[in-house]
């Protein structure tokens, strides 16, 4: 999995290439909980994220609690039909705003 | 009349490069087997004897079908080759094809027809050979071979029609068509217990599940508490639907098991594979406790109980010498108090009592004591009379709160080893339920197997710290 930051004004933007699983789902979760320090608002773009578990779930999951506690928010964007399809039948996708594009999405913040 | 019903793999690979799991006329279809639906128009329009034509052997569809006796008709199977065109097909089933009119269904797809009517006038008007056709088949009334290059096509002029069956696309559109406003044409699996509703045998509901026609479940079934099952849902034979989980406008095939607190709508589930109508993907969930494929539900339950009791046993023998020598350490130092306790044993509610030692306050040799699961020691003796399972949920104690989570827990079986201790989990935890109700779903003396080698193994390397309740 490789992670990469960018900051566009306020927003934070995160892309996942690869997978999100067990085996690194603590890389993303010490990751997003090091950019909250700088920006609360950030995107997620899921376009080259190919598969994400439960265990990627929670590492969201943290990060959407921290940011939220913050005054913030985690979104997502670009997602992939199958990470959508885990997202919907553990009904995560209920709880994270997501956007067909990153465009879209970080028009969202303004 | 004769039937002839010939599967080609250029017709059914894409069913067995997507699925296979089973043979692609076994394909559940409103929990009825493709096949199926073929045979009974074929008994409609009066035939006594049917021949199933494949490329390749269909084990589970033989065993399904047999020789036709449930159906009050004869079933017999030949094989074909691949490269073989219907006409070749015939000439090589002759015998059977021989002085006789044919009916003929060449192909993958789905019939509508209504059972109410009758069918069995064509061999009297039949003068020439006739087809209606579908873009994946045909179905063809012929007298002889001969009449198949000369064909006419009665699609217009004939009660039924056919449906391709190319992708899971069709087979979610046949299903949901057939349950919303054709139920009535078709001999379904199940009983009518109210409009819309088709239920199979020896369906367990729990608490509170929600049933919202129309909807189709199977045999051996089990609905968790709160499930939402519909509109527009197909449970296939023996899955397991756990608590929470809602399934609208899905196909579920048998023997798979669903998860807690899923959403699951315009999709198919076959084992741990998910279909989505809408993305038009297939996912692979390598998550059992989110979906996963049920082992045959009929543990034979004589057998596992012999294994449990005779491994309990072995390890009572292997144990016993350094149990009383630790025993007599632990004595020594003060460090050595037994309790009894009352556990539930099953979900029915029968209970044991059970000699337990209560964990060592950090003595030497109580820490040796645990290592070697010598803690276990007396409940391997209720093992091996029977009374709980080597390996199984955490023991229940006897109290009303537990006797009212039993209700909600049909696979509860108290073991010895426990499951979530296997992986580690804080007893009394989301995770440890989740993980003891999926591994109780799942029993396999396989599994248990696997669950004891991991808690040994875990003695030596994790400190599993217990939550009291």
């Amino acid at each position: 999995m490789k992670i990469e930051y960018l900051k566009k004004e306020k927003i934070g933007l995160v892309k996942i290439w690869g997978r999100l699983d067990g085996l690194n789902a603590d890389i993303l979760k010490e990751a997003v909980l090091a950019y909250l320090l700088e920006t609360t608002s950030i995107l997620i773009d899921c376009a080259e994220l190919e598969y994400i578990d439960s265990v990627g779930l929670g590492a969201l999951l943290a990060g959407l609690k921290k940011a939220v506690a913050a005054g913030g928010d985690i979104r997502l964007a670009d997602v992939r039909p199958k990470v959508k399809m885990t997202l919907e039948i553990t009904r995560v996708d209920q709880i994270f705003l997501s956007y067909d594009t990153v465009g879209s999405g970080v028009t969202s913040w303004i | 009349m004769k039937a002839l019903i010939s599967l080609r793999e250029k017709d059914i690979g894409w069913v067995r490069e997507t699925l296979g799991r089973f043979h692609p006329g076994m394909l559940p279809i409103a929990n009825k087997p493709q096949v199926e639906y073929l045979i009974d128009f074929a008994i409609l329009n009066g035939c006594s004897d049917v021949r199933i034509v494949m490329d390749e052997l269909g084990r589970d569809l033989e065993n399904y079908f047999g020789n036709g006796i449930r159906w009050g008709v004869r079933i017999s199977y030949a094989l074909s080759s691949c490269s073989d065109n219907i006409e070749q097909v015939i000439e090589k089933n002759s015998n059977f094809c021989a002085d006789s009119s044919l009916l003929i269904m060449d192909g993958f797809f789905f019939i509508h027809y209504d059972k109410n009517k009758a069918y069995d006038i064509r061999a009297e008007i039949l003068s020439q050979a006739m087809a209606v056709s579908c873009e994946s088949g045909s179905v063809f009334y012929c007298s002889n071979i001969k009449e198949l290059s000369s064909m006419i096509d009665i699609a217009t002029e004939v009660d039924f029609s056919l449906s391709p069956l190319n992708s899971m696309d069709d087979v979610f559109q046949m299903t949901v068509q057939i349950l919303d406003a054709e139920q009535e044409h078709y001999v379904l699996p199940g009983y009518g217990s109210a409009k819309e509703v088709l239920m199979g045998r020896n369906v367990e509901l729990e608490r509170n599940v929600q049933i919202r026609p129309p909807v189709i479940i199977g045999n051996n079934v089990r609905l968790g508490k709160n499930a939402i099952i519909g509109p527009h849902a197909a449970i296939g034979n023996d899955s397991v639907v756990d608590q929470e989980t809602e399934v609208k406008e899905s196909i579920v095939f048998p023997k798979s098991y669903l998860g807690v607190c899923l959403t699951l709508q315009k999709k198919i589930i076959c084992g741990d594979k998910m279909f989505s109508v809408k993305e038009g993907e297939w996912l692979e969930i390598g998550e059992g406790f989110l979906l996963s494929q049920l082992n045959d539900l009929r543990i034979r339950p004589f057998f596992r109980k012999l294994v449990d009791r005779s491994a309990a046993f072995l390890l009572i023998l292997l144990l016993f010498l350094p149990f009383y020598f630790l025993r007599t350490a632990r004595l020594f130092q003060n460090d050595w108090i037994i309790r009894n306790k009352k556990y539930f044993r099953n979900a029915q509610g029968q209970h044991c009592q059970v000699k337990e030692v209560v964990p060592s306050c950090g003595t030497r040799s109580g820490r040796v004591f645990e290592k070697l699961s010598l803690d276990c020691f007396y409940k391997l003796f209720s093992a091996a009379a029977g009374k709980l399972d080597l390996v199984g949920n955490q023991p229940l104690e006897v109290n009303m709160y537990n006797m009212r989570r039993l209700q909600d827990f049909t696979f509860y079986s108290a073991g010895v080893f426990t499951y979530s201790k296997s992986e580690g989990l804080v007893l009394g935890s989301l995770e440890a339920d989740i993980t003891e109700r999926f591994y109780a779903a799942n029993k396999s003396i396989l599994q248990d197997g696997r669950v004891l080698t991991r808690i040994m193994h875990s003695r030596f390397t994790v400190k599993n710290m217990e939550v009291e309740k």
